[in-house]
């Protein structure tokens, strides 16, 4: 089951700056979280400042967790940490939506004030984003698209065989109708025959 | 051209003489206020002859792109002149159309202060169809617009696929200019745009949601070395001659190496063509274009399915037919043959009761026999 940890939102304008993160820890231990936390601050920023403007990056880190990473050309970048199993278009799906909404939500002028403490009050839909994106399906068109399909597909290809048999019902039922149809004369040519015989 | 030294000042004048009435209707109201209906009537004439001839204005360039488009020279297409003339033909008939909305209004609004019952419904009706005629007016010249664009995009395909003829190692370069022209289609909002972005030998990228064809799918870097050598013969680099390519073509070559993103103008309006030379974005990309293919065949598979399936749902309804035509007859005959069971049951019964009177003589006249005898 693919998992998202956490989500940020970051300023490369003059040095790195998190201007909103939402984290889920639920699968760490109670003890690892801290550091958890601190670990995927400092992953968030360097990745930003590592990454060029208008350029996608995908880190991969001990064959367990990646961070997906998108640098818009005016500044703004958006961070996903997930594990391996996240499919990467939903990943950077998500990023361009999050950063098109963040930055219809707050003018640029905000961002000097912002901080991740202060952020989660006021943008509270980036915590229930990350709940709803746990699901790479809810997050990507094409993913939802394609398993849509998929399962009209499976429903078709039932309906089809139960369509066959149909088919052989039928043909069954042709064949006896048409022996009844046959007898049914008989009977009535007999009738007539034991009729016509004996007239006195 | 000296229809272009045409302004629109019909909103100025509407205000004018809105002005002028107010005016008058604080000082004298009375005497001026047939003044008033006629000044507003032959406003709502002039501003429906203004229309009138901006309609006009539109059909002669409509007739001049006709002209130009139903060339079909190879080399002598003249891309921008077709593109001006296709841009300001687009922007008059949205014009117009805006226009007639505010005329529309105008109207309801007059309507609305003049009271006046015996003259209102003409007026209404006058109005109205005044209005009706514009717009189908409107709506023809609108439909042979769309007509001679699908006509020039034929054209266009006729000419790539000679051109492809004559130069067939650069060809291959088409996918992406045309998933960028249907985006610019759709961001333009023009449903006439469609019949163009339907390219004849894409890959199977066909006109989904905007959303993500503005990212061209990922071209191998060979191609960028043909559209990128300017020393190229320019029909050979530039094999799509859609509008949009030739400006892709331009954004490429003017990108310098390795930058981020061109922005291209398109008329009035731009598009974001990356063309990153990372891999996670060439992956994103063409994990993209991948869904898309497969979501494409996923749906080409199920129309099969629905059209086998109608085929075998009809043949079952001819045996249907039949066996209904089966059980029919069984149930005729079966009725038939009651009746003739019927009918020697009643003969046998009768026969029974003259067997029994025609025994009873008989053994009456053996008994006088023997009695006698």
């Amino acid at each position: 089951m693919p998992k998202v940890f956490s989500i940020a939102v970051a300023d490369t304008n003059g040095g790195c700056q998190i201007l909103a993160a939402e984290n889920d820890l639920m699968s760490f231990n109670y003890f690892q979280r801290g550091s958890v936390q601190e670990f995927l601050g400092f992953f968030i920023k360097t990745a930003v400042e590592r990454t060029q403007r208008g350029m996608r990056q995908k880190i991969e880190e001990q064959q367990m967790y990646v961070g997906h990473v998108y640098v818009r050309s005016d500044g703004l970048a958006g961070v996903i940490v997930t594990d391996i199993e996240y499919p990467t278009r939903s990943a950077f799906t998500i990023v361009n939506k999050i950063l098109d909404e963040f930055s219809a939500k707050f003018p640029k002028s905000q961002f000097a004030g912002m901080s991740p403490a202060n952020t989660s009050s006021v943008y509270p839909e980036l915590k229930e984003q990350l709940v709803k994106y746990q699901d790479p399906h809810a997050a990507d068109p094409l993913l939802r698209v394609q398993r849509d399909l998929d399962e009209t597909k499976i429903v078709l290809h039932k309906t089809m065989e139960s369509l066959l048999n149909r088919g052989e019902v039928l043909d069954d039922l042709v064949q006896r109708s048409d022996q009844l149809s046959s007898q049914s004369k008989m009977f009535y040519k007999t009738a007539k025959s034991t009729n016509s015989c004996c007239t006195y | 051209m000296e229809l272009n030294t045409i302004r629109d000042r019909s909103t100025e004048f509407h205000a004018c003489v809105d002005s002028l009435a107010r005016r008058n209707n604080l000082s004298n109201s009375r005497l001026l206020s047939p003044n008033q209906k006629q000044n507003t009537k032959s406003e709502f004439t002039k501003a429906a002859a203004q229309i009138a001839r901006e309609i006009n204005a539109t059909v002669a360039k409509l007739h001049s792109l006709t002209r130009l488009a139903r060339k079909k020279t190879l080399f002598d297409d003249r891309p921008n002149e077709i593109n001006e003339l296709v841009m300001a033909i687009k922007q008059d008939i949205t014009k117009v159309n805006r226009q007639i909305a505010l005329l529309q209004n105008h109207q309801r609004q007059q309507l609305q202060q003049h009271q006046s019952q015996a003259q209102q419904r003409q007026v209404q009706q006058h109005s109205a169809g005044v209005i009706a005629s514009l717009q189908t007016k409107l709506a023809s010249t609108s439909s042979e617009f769309k007509s001679i664009l699908e006509v020039r995009t034929q054209n266009m395909r006729d000419q790539k696929s000679r051109r492809d003829q004559y130069s067939a190692p650069s060809s291959s370069f088409i996918a992406p200019p045309t998933s960028t022209l249907a985006t610019a289609s759709s961001a333009m909002n023009t449903s006439i745009f469609t019949p163009a972005s339907v390219s004849s030998d894409a890959t199977g990228v066909t006109l989904f949601s905007g959303e993500f064809s503005l990212f061209a799918p990922a071209a191998p870097s060979a191609h960028y070395s043909s559209l990128y050598n300017p020393d190229h013969n320019p029909y050979a680099a530039v094999t799509t001659s859609d509008k949009l390519d030739d400006a892709a073509a331009d954004g490429l070559r003017n990108r310098g190496n390795g930058n981020s993103s061109s922005v291209i103008e398109i008329g009035n309006q731009q598009v974001f063509m990356p063309q990153q030379n990372n891999v996670a974005t060439m992956e994103y990309i063409e994990s993209r274009g991948q869904a898309i293919e497969s979501i494409e065949s996923t749906i080409a598979e199920l129309g099969q399915i629905y059209s086998q399936f109608t085929q075998i749902l009809s043949q079952q309804r001819e045996m249907v037919q039949r066996i209904d035509m089966n059980v029919m007859d069984t149930e005729v005959n079966v009725v038939n043959a009651h009746n003739e069971l019927a009918k020697f049951l009643d003969r046998l019964q009768g026969n029974r009761w003259l067997m029994i009177q025609i025994f009873a003589i008989l053994v009456v006249f053996f008994m006088l026999f023997v009695v006698v005898a």
